[in-house]
């Protein structure tokens, strides 16, 4: 097992939250390592979403701290983690409907040293059909323009993390993978990823490590390998079994 | 010709005014999801600050940029720190009557500060100077508004779509939380939209202030012509509010040109109720959101052997202070009970069904009109219920198709309107001597009068405890949770909304007719727009969901005057600091002060809370798929 190293570039130490009365996350304990991918798999309201949330500054955690590179940020707000270097996809599609493709690429200069036209330049180079479509309403795009565009940012931000939740669901495998490959790519250009997704197969193979999370909890983290028969167990048996064979690693 | 020439000329000017306005009041709109009521009057405040900067001897240009730039603005800037910015998820009531309270907080202000006796004037630019152009005489100050409202769109313009501040706004507007994960920050984009909104609200203020005079009231609800051409804009789209603007100025002075109707007192104010209307006829309907989710907290409903109990136990102790009030205290309390009535009224409408009338008060006139014209007999009292009920239908009607909001805006243009040509209409009523009220059912001792009226309170307040555990009451609760959701198990939403709108109504008008007839003889100024507003402001600081703030809501608004006759001088500032407070203190006890006693008491059922930020004004019927605000087609 990849023993999580012990400055990861996110920690969420002891992490409880949930909306409103509803709890959600119960003593999440998780650790994204410096480098490479760490995929988060788990079953629909698993609370995947709820935990990137509470990461990213848009849901505020009951109990528990939010570790970003050494640094205490329980309580940032959203806009000054994603400045300080945070860069999240949300779940859906996460571009700006009613604005032009250009716009949304505007939008993504938000993150500090970057420009219009070095954004536009990378956007592009990599992802040609948002060059022919610029004017067009991001909301008019096809779902897998959408997901480009929203993936430029992850691609243009050169991060310090990179959230990325659910980013296939819905695409063709063609397009899915194409995007994975760029997951892949920042990754190896050093930017530490968490990757949540629904289908493991996929994450398996691209992810250096895995938690699997349900019911809130953290339920197994290890080497893809070393995760790979146990996920299947889990998947069979969440939300029917309370205690999944596998114990808690961590 | 050259008449209607002349005519089209200061039309259109006056519509610069509106154009500009509404576009400040869509700007705010979409950019904080909050519709700013007290638009017109930021605007009014902004005239007078400019007023008494040039009476200090500042040169009227200075006094204009400084007004325009920096104070306006700095006020939409205090507005949204102080009291928008903890709306958050806030309902349409609370949002709509948080700002209504801070019209009414800033006419109060004006009035204090800017004694209302002395008259003010400010002049135009340029005193004096004009051209002519083929025949029509144009002053300077006019072609300083055509310039202003040529140069200020084409600056906004520029800035939504050069800047990236700009796109961050359109961005905002889209989508709140993803611009946040981007790095912009909504919060400050909110801020901004409301300073840019109360900049332009500051600037049509001064640019009118020379064309009327200089006060509090009529400066306010000038801007309800505003209201109708951002509704022609649909309350999202800038280029179709400007064009609203214009059309509504042309239309108004040819109105005032040629059209005389002889019953009509004041064409120009009818106007912009019939322009608004006809925009809402034609606006596309609203669609559907799905995934709302309900208000936080909602009060218990009281079962009906609990109800007939507290309704004893309330007559009993209403029948001993019948007997044992002092005689000077009977009409106060009598007309204190009607006004509870007319307040109850909005129980089922805003607290069930999730609509906010801002003309509550005007139903109530029609209803005591309309009982003065057929008798104090049953027949009477009937007529007092169906008249008002009647035309609350034909308003609703055209605004079902959308959202709530278009509502409040169709009720508030229907005050206006009926502010000055139905109540002081000679067919209804003489000026001079007012409408003779006959006392209903013949009841002259004034200790059985109170009885009764308190008797006609708890009967309605019976009755609509009893609506709101029936089938209909659980179909408008569900209403209010998922109008969607309901529509798709083919729940009938119009029928449902439009049948408690006009009983609404309806109740209002008896309540009126009650007051009327405590008060024998009532006015043309009895039931004006503004007290509405007030009385709605009281009802839902108490607590708009249950019976017992809306009681509460009424003694409290009949002790005003006396905690102001004891109090004298210092008085008068008691009813605006309490309205501000209130106001305030919505943004943290969205049920009301009954609300928040029933939570520490634990008489509210709990929902689960809303994740998310403020849902956005539901744009998207009007935005689909066009660009925010500058409304480009994609
Ligand atoms: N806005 C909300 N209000 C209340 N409860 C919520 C809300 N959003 C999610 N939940 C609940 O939180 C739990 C976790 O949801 P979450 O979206 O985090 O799951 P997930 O693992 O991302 O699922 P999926 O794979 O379907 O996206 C679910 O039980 C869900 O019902
Ligand atoms: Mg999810």
């Amino acid at each position: 097992m990849t023993a999580p190293t012990l400055t990861g570039a996110l920690e969420l130490h002891h992490v409880c939250a949930g909306y409103g009365k509803v709890a959600v996350l119960h003593d999440i304990d998780l650790v994204v390592p410096d480098h490479g991918i760490l995929a988060l798999l788990g079953p629909n309201g698993a609370g995947k979403s709820t935990l990137l949330r509470v990461a990213t500054g848009r849901t505020q955690p009951t109990s528990g701290r939010v570790v970003l590179r050494g640094k205490d940020v329980t309580g940032r707000s959203p806009e000054r983690l994603a400045r300080t270097g945070l860069c999240s996809v949300p779940e859906g599609r996460a571009v700006f409907p009613n604005l032009s493709v250009t716009d949304n690429l505007r939008m993504w200069t938000y993150r500090p040293g970057l420009n219009r036209k070095d954004v536009e330049e990378q956007a592009f180079a990599r992802f040609p059909r948002l060059k022919e479509r610029r004017r067009q309403l991001a909301g008019r795009l096809s779902g897998g323009e959408q997901q480009m565009l929203a993936m430029s940012r992850a691609l243009t931000a050169n991060p310090d993390l990179l959230l990325l939740d659910e980013i296939s669901m819905g695409l063709a495998p063609v397009v899915a993978a194409e995007l994975f490959g760029l997951v892949r790519q920042i990754a190896d250009d050093g930017t530490p990823v968490l990757l949540v997704e629904q289908f493991a197969r996929t994450a398996l193979e691209i992810a250096d490590s895995v938690s699997v999370m349900s019911q809130g909890r953290i339920r197994v983290t290890g080497s893809p390998d070393e995760v790979r028969d146990r996920v299947l167990e889990t998947y069979l048996h969440a939300g029917a079994s309370q205690n999944p064979a596998s114990s808690p690693s961590m | 010709m050259s008449t209607l020439l002349a005519l089209t000329v200061a039309g259109l000017v006056t519509g610069c005014i509106y154009a500009l306005t509404a576009s400040g009041l869509v700007l705010t709109y979409t950019t904080s999801g909050i519709f700013n009521f007290a638009h017109g009057a930021i605007g009014m405040v902004a005239a007078f600050l400019d007023w008494q900067l040039i009476a200090w001897g500042m040169p009227t240009l200075a006094a204009f940029l400084l007004t325009v730039l920096v104070l306006a603005p700095l006020m939409g800037v205090a507005v949204e720190r102080i009291m928008i910015r903890r709306l958050g998820n806030a309902s349409l009531e609370v949002t709509l009557t948080v700002t209504v309270g801070l019209l009414l907080l800033l006419i109060a202000l004006a009035d204090t500060v800017w004694d209302t006796r002395t008259a003010r004037r400010v002049q135009p630019f340029f005193v004096g100077q004009q051209v002519t152009v083929g025949g029509v005489v144009i002053s300077y100050h006019q072609l300083v508004v055509i310039a202003a409202a040529i140069v200020v769109p084409l600056a906004l313009w520029a800035f939504l779509r050069l800047a990236r501040t700009g796109v961050a706004m359109r961005a905002v507007v889209d989508d709140r939380e993803l611009a946040a994960l981007t790095g912009a920050s909504p919060s400050t984009v909110g801020m901004l939209g409301w300073a840019m909104g109360a900049g332009l609200a500051g600037l049509a203020g001064v640019l009118l202030v020379s064309q009327v005079e200089l006060n509090a009231i009529t400066l306010t609800l000038l801007v309800i012509n505003g209201y109708a051409a951002a509704v022609m804009g649909r309350l999202s789209n800038l280029p179709l509010t400007i064009a609203g603007g214009l059309l509504l100025g042309v239309l108004q002075s040819l109105a005032i040109g040629y059209v005389t109707i002889s019953w009509l007192n004041q064409v120009q104010t009818s106007i912009p109720m019939v322009f608004l209307f006809l925009a809402l006829l034609i606006a596309p309907p609203t669609r559907l959101r799905v995934g709302q989710l309900a208000p936080l907290l909602a009060p218990k409903v009281p079962g009906a052997r609990q109800t007939y109990r507290a309704a004893a136990a309330f007559l009993v102790a209403a029948g001993v202070l019948t007997l044992v009030l002092p005689s000077g205290r009977v009409d106060s309390f009598t007309h204190g009970m009607a006004i509870a009535i007319i307040l109850l009224s909005l129980v089922p409408m805003v607290g069930y069904g999730s609509m906010v009338s801002l003309c509550q008060l005007t139903f109530a006139g029609i209803g005591c009109v309309a009982m003065a014209k057929t008798g104090g007999s049953p027949l009477g009292l009937l007529a007092a219920v169906l008249a008002p009920a009647a035309v609350g239908l034909l308003i609703a009607l055209p605004t079902m198709r959308l959202r709530g909001l278009y509502l409040s805006l169709a009720t508030l243009a229907f005050g206006y309107a009926m502010d000055d040509n139905f109540f002081s209409n000679g067919s209804v009523m003489t000026q001079t001597l007012g409408l003779p009220v006959p006392r209903p059912l013949g009841i002259d001792n004034p200790r059985a009068y109170l009885f009764f009226v308190i008797a006609a309170f708890t009967a309605c307040a019976i009755g609509i405890l009893a609506l709101r555990r029936s089938t209909l009451g659980r179909r408008l609760v569900a209403l209010g949770d998922s109008p969607a959701g309901c529509a798709t198990i083919g729940m009938g939403i119009r029928s449902t909304k439009l049948g408690i709108f006009a009983l609404s109504a309806g109740l209002a008008g008896l309540g009126g007719a009650l007051m009327g007839g405590q008060e024998g003889v009532v006015g043309y100024t009895d039931f004006p727009l503004l007290l509405s507003l007030t009385l709605l402001l009281m009802a839902v600081v108490w607590g708009v969901r249950t019976i017992s703030g809306v009681l509460l809501a009424a003694l409290f608004f009949e002790l005003i005057p006396l905690l102001n006759g004891h109090l004298g001088a210092v008085g008068n500032s008691v009813l605006p600091l309490l309205v501000g407070l209130g106001a305030v203190s919505l943004g943290k006890n969205q049920n009301g002060i009954v609300g928040t006693v029933l939570q520490r008491t634990n008489g509210l059922r709990k929902l689960p809370a809303l994740p998310h930020p403020r849902q956005h004004p539901d744009h998207d019927d009007a935005t689909d798929r066009e660009e925010v605000l500058t409304g480009a087609q994609g």
